[in-house]
């Protein structure tokens, strides 16, 4: 299927995907519960619910009870297609159907990201680096290459979670020279996406604004990012510190890096001396130091 | 080579490490002739700065001789002798460009994390824990000094390394704090400390031409020398430093407050046992006794001008105060490649020493026990020097 004859780039779709953004719900009334499972977990969740509630049945007893109803649980998402687990997360796994755009299908399961970074160069060489697509592995560090063959389609290939390679192709769909390029991936890659980057002049155009968006669905979709968040991979952070790799590159021609450098021996057994005073995970650290300052009312003391 | 490395809360070791070799293009790799500890130094021996690792090589101030460049460094030769600054600037980012180089964008190999802690992240700095970089320190036989070709500072032959040594760090943060205070004629400017950034501000103030200087402190010794320095001083230890400094300048208060003690403040008031008590049950991470009695005693209008080191969070900060009398408050890492060559040519012209403040020296081996005689201030110490 060649989504590209009946799809406008993604800078002038928002008129056109309008009536499409309507059609699912036209199809379920308020009653019936929506479908928010894809097709192949359905399957699964429904052999899964039949074993364990012929596993159940058969024991007996009050824990074969229990998972005899669990087993009904899971028969019934897979005949309803719909789970309220998912529906409390905002998580919908269909897949994506006929009727729906790549840019729709990637809103609705993609994970989305837009990160930007202030530049001290002007737009014109920001975007003569990228354009040349092979320099996008110079700076992020999950991209492996970026080939681009005589009709201007851009292979990427890019590491994958258990040192996996996820490869697909894509097309340019908006080229502005020093402002903005636009791509998509074509059907039949590991993974769907649409991005963009724009150069948009600041201080009079000695410097620029370097804003990147993504939006890519792998096949755990946002699961996959949840858990790959958990585990420390932010798909916001890794392109927050692909743009920043990209300004070390354009100002100062090196990423900084102490890679080499000598140190003291350190005990093997003995962890390295982490911070005291404040994690530098997600929690707040203003509002920490707040609670920790508490009370803050108590009178000044000299 | 030997290495002065951080174990632990005051333990420092002096240890065999391999010596650093050229990473990236405009590197150069020094042969340290001496280094000096740094009060800041002081806050890592103490452990109140989180993010340091065992075996991290100490020191940020220090000056050599190149022995290797890298190949896009054009600007240094083998052999030159250099002073190099503390923080490290890329100088080609907006923040370098505006002579801002303590607030580099390009230098910290660990932003991600500084931007976590602080909304953005400052310079990479030489030696001062992960947070800010992780970069081996200069208190080394040999140190990778990378952007040094921006970064160092070329000496002439002819001045001795005390001279120019502290051209890395302590006398440009002196002379900012000094400009920082925005001075007018005939203005009053109080210091608090007396350590080498404290005496050093007094030397800038006067060459400034601040009207008078008053430096506070509780180390006889550094009084004597504050006072030799052109200053009157208050003994923090008598007590009532407010009233003192009402008194001493008719009622007004001075017209600029220096902290250049930082957060680590001594002292026996209120606010110093309960901060103490706070820092040690991890509660607070600075003490800023000296930055509560600047803008108290400040004048209306006036300025308070902090050199001296805050790395975290602060409780009681007297921000009604600051806000009522209208003050300005000036604070940050010093921007050294700004005021390197300017201070160098007032010490080539014979108009400035900052070596006056040196008291021990000795060589890399000695260096835990001279980390250990600075942090007790003991045998009068003031300012270390050592000579790998």
């Amino acid at each position: 299927m060649m989504e590209s004859n009946e799809e406008t780039p993604r800078n002038e779709m928002s008129a056109g995907a309008t009536p499409r953004e309507e059609a699912p719900r036209a199809g379920g009334t308020l009653k019936r519960p929506k479908v928010n499972v894809g097709t192949a977990e359905r399957v699964a969740s429904g052999i899964a619910g039949a074993i364990l509630a012929g596993y159940g049945l058969k024991r007996k007893s009050l824990l074969g009870g229990a998972l005899a109803l669990v087993g009904g649980e899971l028969i019934f998402r897979a005949a309803s297609g719909h789970c309220p687990v998912y529906n409390a997360l905002e998580v919908d796994t269909r897949e994506r159907g006929e009727e729906e755009s790549l840019e729709e299908f990637l809103d609705r399961r993609g994970i989305n990201v837009a990160r930007s970074v202030t530049v001290h160069r002007a737009p014109a060489e920001l975007y003569a680096y990228w354009r040349d697509f092979r320099n996008l592995a110079s700076f992020m560090d999950d991209v492996e290459s970026v080939d681009t063959n005589e009709d201007g389609l851009l292979h990427w290939r890019v590491k994958g979670p258990q040192s996996t390679v996820l490869a697909w192709d894509a097309e340019i769909v908006d080229d502005r020279p020093d402002a903005s390029i636009a791509w998509r991936s074509l059907p039949g890659g590991d993974v769907d996406t649409v991005g963009s980057v724009s150069f948009e002049p600041a201080r009079g155009g000695s410097e620029t604004v370097v804003r990147v968006e993504m939006r890519y669905s792998v096949p755990s979709g946002k699961i996959g990012a949840t858990l790959s968040k958990l585990l420390g991979k932010d798909p916001s952070e890794e392109v927050l510190d692909g743009l920043r790799h990209f300004k070390y590159m354009m100002e100062a021609g090196q990423k900084p890096t102490t890679d080499g450098q000598p140190c003291g021996k350190q005990d093997a057994s003995a962890a390295p001396e982490r911070p005291r005073h404040f994690g530098f995970g997600s929690r707040d650290i203003v509002e920490q130091a707040s609670w920790e300052s508490f009370p803050a009312s108590d009178p000044p003391a000299y | 080579m030997k290495a002065v490395c951080w174990y632990g809360t005051k333990d420092v070791r002096v240890e065999s490490v391999p010596e650093p070799q050229i990473i990236g293009p405009r590197d150069a790799v020094i042969r340290v002739t001496s280094c000096a500890i740094c009060g800041s130094d002081l806050h890592l021996y103490d452990g109140y700065v989180p993010t340091m690792e065992k075996g991290d090589i100490l020191g940020h101030e220090f000056m050599g001789e190149v022995v290797a460049v890298g190949t896009e460094n054009l600007r240094l030769k083998e052999g030159q002798r250099v002073v190099i600054p503390f923080n490290i600037g890329c100088g080609n980012c907006f923040f370098c460009r505006n002579d801002y180089w303590s607030l580099c964008d390009n230098s910290n190999p660990n932003a991600a994390m500084a931007e976590k802690v602080y909304g953005h992240s400052p310079a990479g700095l030489f030696g001062y824990s992960h947070l800010f970089g992780g970069y081996a320190g200069g208190q080394a036989e040999y140190v990778r000094v990378p952007f040094a070709d921006v970064g160092a500072l070329v000496i002439p032959e002819e001045i001795p390394d005390e001279k120019v040594l502290f051209l890395g760090d302590i006398l440009p943060t002196a002379y900012q704090a000094a400009l920082n205070c925005d001075l007018r004629a005939g203005d009053t400017v109080a210091v608090w400390g007396c350590g080498p950034v404290g005496l050093l501000t007094v030397t800038c103030l006067t060459m400034l031409g601040a009207g008078r200087v008053i430096a506070i402190d509780r180390v006889p010794e550094r009084l004597e020398m504050a006072r030799r320095s052109g200053a009157e001083t208050i003994d923090e230890s008598q007590g009532e430093v407010l009233e003192k400094l009402r008194e001493m300048t008719g009622g007004r208060g001075p017209d600029a407050c220096v902290d250049a003690v930082g957060m680590e403040a001594h002292g026996t008031a209120l606010d110093n046992l309960y901060d103490w008590a706070k820092q040690t049950a991890m509660l607070e991470t600075d003490r800023p006794h000296a930055l509560r009695q600047a803008i108290q005693a400040c004048r209306k209008g006036g300025t308070v001008s902090i050199p001296g080191v805050y790395g975290g969070f602060i409780d009681k900060m007297p921000i009604g105060a600051a806000f009522q009398k209208g003050l300005t408050l000036k604070m940050g890492q010093t921007h050294v490649h700004k005021y390197m060559r300017p201070l160098l040519e007032k010490i080539v012209a014979g108009e400035l020493d900052p070596s006056f403040i040196i008291t021990h020296r000795g060589g890399l081996d000695q260096a835990p026990e001279l980390y250990k005689t600075f942090r007790d201030k003991a045998e009068s110490c003031v300012k270390v020097v050592l000579n790998p």
